[in-house]
């Protein structure tokens, strides 16, 4: 009798539970709406911008991590020598720059640019900051070409350094947050605790760090450009998506980044806050083992691009909030060729080509991917869509770390993978993960594919500087990559930022590591 | 003999009190008539499971509350019916009044506090007294039952059986009650120690002129400290009187067969001499009396008809269809 | 007593070196390579190799694990967080007035409400407040944190907007995690206390106090309850004890830079300084708890404290 009683209990409790939760769904906003005018109009505290994101920052200082977190600080507190304009070409920022041949730049740097502690920018510290980069195996990526025996203070205001190769895209990588000049002084001074106290000579400085709570950034007055027009900023991070959207709504915070999708059309219905999307630098994709069997075989790979509906599976998966994409890289990146088309949905072509490669009953394959649910759905879709053209998929779920390192061993014949491009040049990615040279030893080609076409547009691509010439290459390694498919392109992440009402100049970053000295309130 | 008047200090009068248990009644209690003049000590036996307990613990009202209820009946102490008074009234009567003193002294007193503070809380329950004095007064009590003051702060763990229920006499004490109800105080302790706590109780009683109820199935301890006994079987008295009269003119059988149970020194016995058939179900008591399917002596009307009280010699009643004339002497 | 909790605070060496090793041990083999993950995608081979030599996970397990051991016990040194640089031990130190916060406001919280409708239930067995509790218990131990937090998140910050639904400096802030992790402690608090109760109040020495002529009430708690709470005293030390490492989801939740939070994210960023540490600490937690509970057991029972010598 009191097991009945308690079961029913339950179950009313849950009921209730249940639709104080579902309930007025429809009247979302004009509950938050309440609320919010009292935020809005009638804002208090001018003087302080409050920032979330979804996690905290790591370090402060480049050399130790590249995240988008810490990025997001550091890279209001450093300025880079060099910065893209719009149309995606490089200009001076802190320094005008000269090649000198075809491997050599020189800088002259800005005269009376201040550090945050009074110091002012000399040609020593972007040596010493080159000089540091190159030592460091995070800012690898960045530097590697760099030939530090070359690096030479010419006089107070000039640098000059060599590469070891030609790489036209070194230029475009130095835009980056991370390529921050930072005060020698300042580093050699603060020796390890420099990495929570930095110092740059950003429109913002640093204040304090209460990690896992707050950080504080207060505008420079002494900044040699547009002064910041907010004072104060705080950053905050909160983990729980839901949480972020409600301080949002409650006008807890004027600026939340990754907004989840869940609560993108509340935000975007609510008249009283912003949404703000732009496409990311990162792609979802299904790729391939190209050395192993069956996979070493294209029309295999080709039959199972034809086989799934990559764009349904976008829409399905990501409700709209993503686009399906058709090249390996972002579409933001430099050189996209929107031409390039993605093999269509064509499940009588599949069985064609197996037949052909010799699979005409198909044959059986695994699938491997990490825990999160979006890269789960795309094996469990794509696991009922082959089976129509009789391939038997095995889905292998694995922890994250485990998961790359079985895919960067080789030891997997398919997996669902996301990259995200560091820069906004091609190249990084591109070589990285399809040039032959680099296929194991934890290098990041892990679709294994070995072809000399793709390698030679890809050198091309790295070593010519001539613009059109290199658009031309990649547009050709794009159309040839959507032939032989190492990866079958899923879909572009969008970032989504929500705003509070009277944020105004708030610029979106596809990498989203968001500048805050242009925002203002109404 | 002990002087007794012929006042009633206790007069229990038709009680009836029943268990629920897992859906079914266990009659522990029918019909018991009892009383206790001032200054009596009776003695009270019968087997594990007659009621002895549950009557005791009736005039105390501290039956475990769930399962148990009160029936019928009345219970007058000192011209009252303690079955209408109130919690507090019975609060106030506990201890100060009335005192028992349990079976088990192993289990009888809490393990966490000191003996001085049982006793100290026994006292303040009903005396309102400093500090000081109440615990000067709880050091006495310990004298009084031969345990050293300087024991006054050591934990029960810390005494053996024996010296446990010293303490346990010392506590029901030590607010001068005129009635203490002992419900087997020495059936846990070993021969000697039963020797010495008796002696002890005997002696007590002496000089604070108490009544007392003493539950036993031991007819020896009876004869030694009580003045009158009552012989209880499956809820009622079946047979009542004087020490004397009952041991040397028992009149129901199971007191034969109780008396025919105690093994002689003087025969050579090879098998202790046991009472035929089991204690009753008290869930499903025979008809009629319900000593029938197990009296030698039995018939027919003894199952149809429960026997009503009959007063063999004055103070000596019985309650059987037979006339038996036993016991150890002649007539 | 205080030769015992010397006795007591030297035992706990053996056993943190045990679990130093294990934890050493089992993060050695576990897949997973630390520089991968903290360069993503940007490493190549020669970033992974540099940086590998520079985090010292290119020597032997014995010499990684000697190392380890030496800045350990000479230099009292656990190491530098991969990701941050900073020392593990800061790390550390920043998380526990959050964790710590957390937990003893949410034991705290299991019981006073736990202790006292335990008691109650006991007293009043098969009452109606009896067979709701045991409803409302079986509740609390079965639902999730996570579910049970966002409810209260809904419920209280968004519909009412009475309580903060993040954060955990204010005191307002901390009544929302503290009762979502609450739940379940008081279901077990109140379960223990109950069936502890249960027993000792059917036992002889009740009887006899109830003999003396004192109140119920005094009875329930100054002899029932003393004497049953050795049990429940050790289940809120193994319920305190996990709650120091194990609140993630209500850290997660609720925002709180937690001890549980900061392990979950270095084991999955294979940041292993951090989670030997952390592992370290939290071992360090529970034998300090397990050791106050007993130091407790002494003065609830005497018995006990005369075998503590």
């Amino acid at each position: 009798m009191t097991k009945r009683f308690a079961a029913l209990f339950l179950a009313a409790a849950m009921a209730v539970c249940t639709l104080t939760g579902c309930g007025g769904g429809g009247n979302d906003s004009e509950t938050s709406g309440a609320s919010e005018t009292a935020a809005v109009s009638g804002r208090e505290d001018k003087d302080t911008l409050n920032v979330v994101m979804a996690s905290d920052a790591a370090s402060m200082d480049a050399a130790d991590t590249i995240d988008v977190y810490s990025q997001m600080v550091y890279g209001n507190i450093l300025e880079t020598l060099v910065k893209l304009d719009e149309n995606g070409e490089v200009v001076p920022n802190l320094a005008e720059y000269e090649m000198l041949d075809d491997v050599t730049y020189q800088f002259k740097i800005k005269e009376g640019v201040k550090f945050h502690n009074g110091e002012e920018l000399k040609a020593s510290d972007v040596a010493f900051t080159i000089q540091r980069g190159c030592e460091s195996p995070v800012l690898n990526y960045l530097y590697s070409e760099v030939d530090p025996a070359t690096i030479e203070v010419v006089d107070d205001y000039t640098v000059k350094f060599s590469l070891k190769n030609p790489s036209a895209p070194f230029l475009v990588n130095m835009t980056c947050n991370p390529a921050g000049i930072v005060s020698e002084k300042a580093v050699t001074e603060a020796g390890d605790s420099y990495n929570m106290n930095p110092v740059g000579t950003g429109p913002y400085k640093f204040v304090s760090w209460q990690q896992g709570t707050e950080i504080r950034l207060e505008a420079f007055e002494d900044y040699h450009g547009e002064p910041a027009k907010i004072k104060n900023v705080v950053i905050r991070p909160i983990p729980e998506g839901a949480n972020r959207t409600i301080e949002l709504e409650s006008g807890g915070a004027d600026i939340v980044c990754d907004i989840p999708t869940t609560d993108i059309s509340r935000v975007e219905a609510d008249a009283n806050l912003q949404l703000e999307s732009i496409v990311s630098y990162a792609t979802t994709f299904l790729g391939f083992n190209c050395e192993a069997e069956p996979f070493d075989d294209v029309r295999v790979r080709q039959a199972v691009c034809y086989a799934l509906d990559y764009a349904g599976i976008t829409q399905s998966i990501m409700q709209g909030y993503a686009e399906p994409a058709t090249t390996p890289v972002s579409s933001e990146l430099l050189f996209h060729d929107e031409t390039v088309e993605h093999i269509p949905y064509d499940p009588e072509k599949a069985k064609e080509l197996l037949a052909e490669a010799g699979y005409p009953d198909g044959f059986e394959m695994t699938i491997t991917c990490d825990e999160r649910k979006e890269r789960n759905d795309i094996a469990v879709i794509a696991q009922s869509q082959l089976a129509e053209v009789g391939i038997t998929v095995n889905i292998e779920p694995l922890e994250w770390a485990a998961f790359l390192d079985k895919v960067y061993a080789g030891e997997t014949q398919s997996y669902v993978l996301g990259w995200s491009s560091a820069v906004p040049d091609p190249d990084m990615v591109c070589y990285s993960c399809f040039h032959s040279s680099m296929i194991g030893n934890g290098n990041n080609n892990v679709s294994r594919i070995n072809d000399p076409k793709i390698d030679e547009l890809l050198d091309k691509g790295r070593t010519s500087f001539d613009t059109a010439t290199r658009e031309e290459a990649y547009s050709e390694f794009y159309h040839y990559l959507a032939e032989v498919v190492p990866w079958d392109m899923m879909w572009v992440d969008s970032k989504y930022v929500g705003l509070a009402g009277d944020v105004e100049g708030f610029v979106m970053d596809p990498m989203g590591s968001y500048r805050f000295a242009t925002v203002s309130f109404q | 003999m002990e002087h007794t008047s012929n006042e009633k200090l206790l007069d229990i009068r038709d009680l009836s009190v029943e268990y629920h248990s897992n859906g079914k009644i266990v009659k522990a209690v029918s019909n018991l008539n009892l009383s206790l003049k001032k200054g009596e000590t009776l003695g009270f036996v019968g087997e594990t499971g007659a009621g002895k307990t549950t009557t005791a613990l009736s005039i105390l009202r501290i039956l475990p509350e769930l399962p148990s209820r009160i029936t019928s009946g009345e219970i007058w102490f000192n011209g009252e019916n303690l079955l209408l008074k109130s919690k507090k009234e019975m609060q106030q009567i506990r201890g100060k009044e009335i005192s028992m003193i349990f079976q088990d002294p192993m289990t009888s007193l809490d393990p966490v506090a000191t003996v001085g503070k049982q006793i100290e809380e026994m006292i303040g329950l009903h005396e309102k007294l400093p500090k000081k004095e109440l615990r000067e007064k709880a050091a006495q009590m310990l004298e009084q039952v031969g345990i050293k003051r300087e024991r006054i702060d050591d934990y029960p763990h810390q005494f053996s059986g024996g010296m446990k229920q010293r303490v346990v006499i010392a506590m029901a004490l030590s607010c001068n009650p005129n009635l203490l109800i002992a419900d087997e105080p020495t059936t846990a302790l070993n021969v000697t120690i039963q020797a010495q706590v008796l002696e002890l109780m005997k002696n007590l009683k002496r000089q604070y002129q108490m009544s007392m109820i003493m539950i036993t199935h031991d007819l020896g301890i009876v004869a030694e400290i009580c003045d009158s006994v009552a012989i209880m079987y499956a809820g009622n008295i079946v047979e009542y009187g004087t020490v004397e009269r009952v041991y040397e003119n028992f009149c129901h059988p199971y007191t034969e067969a109780l008396f025919d149970s105690i093994p002689s020194l003087d025969e050579d016995q090879e098998e202790l001499k046991v009472i035929a058939g089991l204690t009753p179900d008290p869930t499903n008591l025979p008809s009629g009396c319900p000593f029938h399917p197990r009296c030698p002596y039995a018939g027919p009307e003894c199952a149809q008809q429960a026997p009503e009280v009959r007063e063999t010699e004055p103070g000596h009643i019985v309650r059987c269809h037979k006339d038996l004339k036993g016991g150890s002497g002649n007539e | 007593m205080f030769k015992y909790i010397i006795k007591r605070l030297l035992m706990l060496i053996p056993i943190l070196l045990v679990v130093t090793f294990v934890i050493f041990t089992l993060l050695y083999i576990t897949p997973g390579d630390p520089a991968k993950m903290i360069l993503g995608q940007t490493a190549t081979e020669e970033a992974v190799a540099e940086l590998r030599a520079e985090l010292g996970l290119d020597q032997p397990f014995l010499i990684q694990y000697l190392n380890y051991m030496k800045d350990l016990i000479f230099h009292f040194d656990i190491g530098t967080s991969y990701t941050t640089g900073q020392p593990v031990i800061d790390e550390i130190m920043n998380c526990l007035p959050a964790t710590l916060k957390l937990a003893l406001s949410s034991i705290l919280i299991a019981v006073v409400v736990g202790v006292p409708i335990g008691v109650i239930s006991a007293v009043k067995q098969y009452s109606i407040f009896d067979n709701i509790v045991m409803v409302l218990g079986l509740a609390g131990i079965s639902m999730p944190v996570f579910w049970l937090g966002l409810l209260l998140i809904i419920l209280f910050s968004v519909r009412l907007g009475i309580l903060p639904a993040s954060g955990y400096s204010t005191w307002q802030q901390m009544i929302l995690p503290a009762v979502t992790l609450s739940a379940q402690s008081i279901a077990v608090v109140a379960r223990m206390t109950r069936s502890s109760m249960l027993e000792e109040i059917r036992k002889d020495y009740i009887r006899t106090v109830r003999m003396k002529g004192q109140t119920e009430m005094r009875i329930t708690i100054f002899h029932g309850l003393r004497n049953a709470l050795i049990p429940i005293v050790t289940v809120i030390g193994t319920q305190f004890g996990s709650l120091l490492g194990g609140a993630v989801m209500c850290e997660t939740i609720f925002s709180i830079p937690g001890i549980g939070r900061l392990m979950v994210d270095s084991i999955k960023t294979r940041n292993f300084p951090i989670v030997q540490g952390g592992v370290l600490f939290i071992a360090i937690g529970f034998a300090l708890v397990n050791l106050l509970v007993d130091i407790i057991y002494a003065f609830l029972d005497p018995k006990i404290k005369a075998q503590y010598k």
